[in-house]
């Protein structure tokens, strides 16, 4: 148990917030077809409005959530501006061409967060109060690790739920299954894209905003975590919510294990996690089923 | 292998080249693939100045090459900076060789050899032959030879590979101001081993790739060769874009037990995973499970982002704005601020920048020419006398004899610089302790 529960909370405290990036990634792709690199850029914003709004300083648990809910919101303003501007034009292209776009978007945002904020790394003082650890079976981890954990999952559950069980959800799932046919059936699937980046960017505006406070804001931020995340969309079959759940829990779970029995193949995690799992499910965990529609 | 490489975007070049090799030809995305180029472009801006003849009139063109745009832009403006204060001090005293004003033309490097390459063919093509600066070792291993091939001088400022200096170095008229992870290293251990004499276990927390794995391995060998009976107890390398170290903290905290005196955390990272990592390690107070924390250069930048919370931490470098009090480092730091208010600070890519522009300046009126071969045989006798004291150049090598400072700092919220030294020592090239302070 002494060596078990570390490890849990350590693949929970790692794939979880790696769950909320990758989530509205894979969330794009299911409806869209659009491997969207400008996620990360996007995230990367999250951080910095956040750290903006509050000036870096330590504040109350409530003064965070409404600036990481502000971020959001703004974040999801710009999603929804790329969809419009950039890749409403691409539907129907081939995915390269989305895949290329979205990195150009990623370059152009990556260069407008420079001219806004400088290339000097900030940070973002922890949230008050939450700066400790709570133990855990005997365990210590970090009390911001641990929100961060029942935020994701929180936020996991309502994304799954919205899609299986609200009118919008069941939209956006037959836009992911037969666009035409879902047009065909009346359902604005225009507005179902513009709907999707915009939870998208949400989600990446807030895992951006949530995570600022445990790492070094700059604009090398916008490719930190989007490879692992495109690494839990791999895993866990793209487009699928819980695909990335799952891939990102097992991404974690290996760097956890790793970390323990073999350091010296850390940097090789996530490429371990692929490649064991595409030797026995090419499409991914939840692939199969999932690679033309949303499941949730 | 620069201190500064270790901080390169891995994904811009090779991820720009993938760009270019895949060939397809979308009617509707062209417009929008150009202009997302052109703006990528105009975001990263473009080189400034024009190139010259190197003495034209009363006037003498100094080449400066940095990366003015891209993720180390912060950089090399504050590098830029260093030389224009230096180039001010100089005309107000007077100019060079009899009179003349030195004047910067700037190119830009986009953090890439191959543009670095190009800005120093411009400028020595257009008879600006007196080259510095440079932010990254690859791009003085692209620049260097360039330089030397069309007969013009170099001095690194940043650069501190290996196959720059020495007898058989990459190019003949090149000169390197920077330190040496060698260097930097010998003074660190020197410094740790005076203040921690019972140090017996280092715990190592690194970028996985050259420079953290021969940084670890170097500054612990040499804590041993100054009498350190130490033994590496865990040690863990990470990827230079992690940020997420949660697995490698908890691993750490669960391996310490008892008091921390004897045991030492070595931090083969900067930047933003210094940055991470201390942010990550707070809550667990693990750094105060050590009896001290010890990093080998570019720490200062981690320091002031972590806005005064920053733990005590040892770093070895060349330069730091309040460490010492004379006439040159006050009036180097009073006119870098009035340069650019905002910014706060020289720090040590400012220094190593003005250092390079007085070494030129002092060359030029010792060689009474600005013929390159002239320069650069005066590069190798004359001396510097700057902020933190004399530089030369070792005339086989062309190494600088520029002093090593390693200094702790912890977090000073109520500091300009969120940073204040606890103590400091400045070790010379021959590994000798020649000041310390507090």
């Amino acid at each position: 148990m002494s060596n078990i529960v570390p490890i849990i909370l350590s693949t929970l405290a790692t794939g979880l917030p790696l769950f909320l990036i990758a989530s509205g990634l894979t969330l794009i792709f299911s409806v869209m077809r659009v491997l969207n690199f400008a996620h990360g850029a996007l995230f990367m914003i999250g951080a910095f409005l956040v750290s903006t709004l509050l000036s870096g300083r330590a504040v109350a648990v409530s003064v965070f959530v409404g600036a990481v809910l502000v971020t959001g919101l703004a974040v999801a303003a710009m999603s929804v501006v790329t969809e419009r501007v950039v890749f409403r034009r691409l539907y129907g292209s081939p995915e390269v061409v989305g895949l290329l776009a979205s990195f150009a978007l990623l370059l152009i945002l990556s260069g407008v967060v420079q001219l806004v904020w400088g290339s000097n790394p900030r940070t973002q003082a922890q949230v008050q109060g939450l700066g400790g650890v709570v133990r855990i079976f005997g365990n210590e981890t970090a009390t911001y690790n641990l929100v961060l954990i029942i935020v994701a999952a929180v936020i996991g559950l309502a994304l799954a739920a919205g899609l299986r069980w609200t009118r919008a959800g069941a939209m956006v799932k037959a836009t992911a299954e037969d666009r035409v046919m879902a047009e065909a059936l009346g359902i604005n699937v225009g507005l179902v894209a513009l709907g999707v980046f915009a939870v998208g960017g949400l989600l990446a505006g807030i895992a951006g905003a949530l995570l600022a406070p445990t790492v070094s804001i700059d604009p090398s931020l916008a490719l930190t975590f989007i490879i692992q995340s495109f690494g839990a969309i791999i895993i866990g079959g793209l487009g699928s919510i819980e695909g990335a759940v799952v891939g990102a829990l097992l991404i974690g779970l290996v760097d956890a294990v790793l970390v323990v029995v073999a350091p010296g193949l850390l940097d090789y995690g996530v490429y371990i996690a692929i490649g064991g799992v595409m030797l026995v499910r090419p499409y991914g965990i939840f692939g199969a089923t999932a690679r033309r529609t949303v499941q949730a | 292998m620069t201190r500064l490489n270790r901080r390169r975007p891995e994904w811009s070049t090779p991820a720009r080249r993938r760009l270019r090799t895949l060939s397809f030809r979308p009617r509707r995305t062209l417009p929008l693939l150009i202009a997302a180029v052109a703006l990528v472009a105009a975001a990263c801006g473009s080189s400034g100045g024009s190139a010259s003849g190197a003495s034209t009139g009363g006037v003498v063109k100094l080449g400066f090459i940095s990366s003015m745009s891209g993720p180390l832009a912060q950089i090399g403006d504050d590098m830029l900076d260093g030389a224009k204060v230096a180039v001010a001090q100089v005309n107000a005293a007077g100019g060079v060789d009899g009179g003349k004003k030195l004047q910067l033309v700037v190119k830009d490097d986009q953090l890439t050899p191959a543009t670095g390459a190009a800005a120093a063919r411009t400028l020595v093509g257009s008879g600006t032959k007196l080259i510095f600066g440079m932010l990254d070792s690859s791009i003085c291993l692209a620049v260097a030879p360039v330089v030397q091939s069309l007969g013009g001088v170099t001095i690194g400022t940043t650069c501190s590979s290996d196959p720059l200096v020495g007898p058989k170095r990459a190019a003949q008229n090149y000169f390197s101001l920077a330190i040496s992870n060698t260097a930097s290293c010998a003074a660190t251990a020197k410094v740790i081993a005076q203040e921690y004499p019972k140090l017996t276990s280092i715990d190592v927390f690194g970028y996985d790739y050259i420079t953290g794995h021969e940084i670890a391995t170097e500054c612990v060998n040499d804590m041993k060769a100054d009498g350190l009976h130490v033994t590496v107890h865990k040690s863990y390398f990470v990827p230079l874009t992690s940020e997420s170290f949660t697995a490698q903290i908890t691993a750490l905290q669960h391996s310490l037990s008892g008091p921390a005196t004897g045991r030492a955390l070595f931090l083969a990272t900067y930047g933003a995973g210094t940055t991470a990592f201390l942010k990550q390690a707070a809550p667990y107070h693990l750094t105060q499970q050590y009896q001290t924390v010890i990093t080998n250069g570019g720490y200062v930048s981690s320091g002031e982002a972590l806005n005064g919370s920053a733990p005590a931490v040892w770093d070895a470098y060349e330069y730091f704005p309040t460490v010492v009090t004379n006439s040159r480092n006050s009036a180097f730091v009073k006119q870098y601020e009035a340069l650019k208010p905002a910014d706060k600070f020289p720090n040590d890519w400012s220094y190593e920048a003005y250092m390079g522009a007085l070494m030129y300046a002092k060359a030029i009126t010792a060689a009474k020419s600005t013929d390159p071969a002239a320069v650069a045989a005066a590069l190798a006798k004359i001396s510097v006398t700057g902020p933190l004291g004399a530089v030369r150049f070792n005339p086989a090598t062309h190494e600088s004899t520029i002093p090593t400072l390693v200094f702790q700092t912890a977090g000073d919220a109520g500091s300009p610089m969120k940073l204040k030294i606890l103590k400091y020592d400045l070790v010379s090239p021959t590994n000798q302790i020649i000041n310390s302070g507090s």
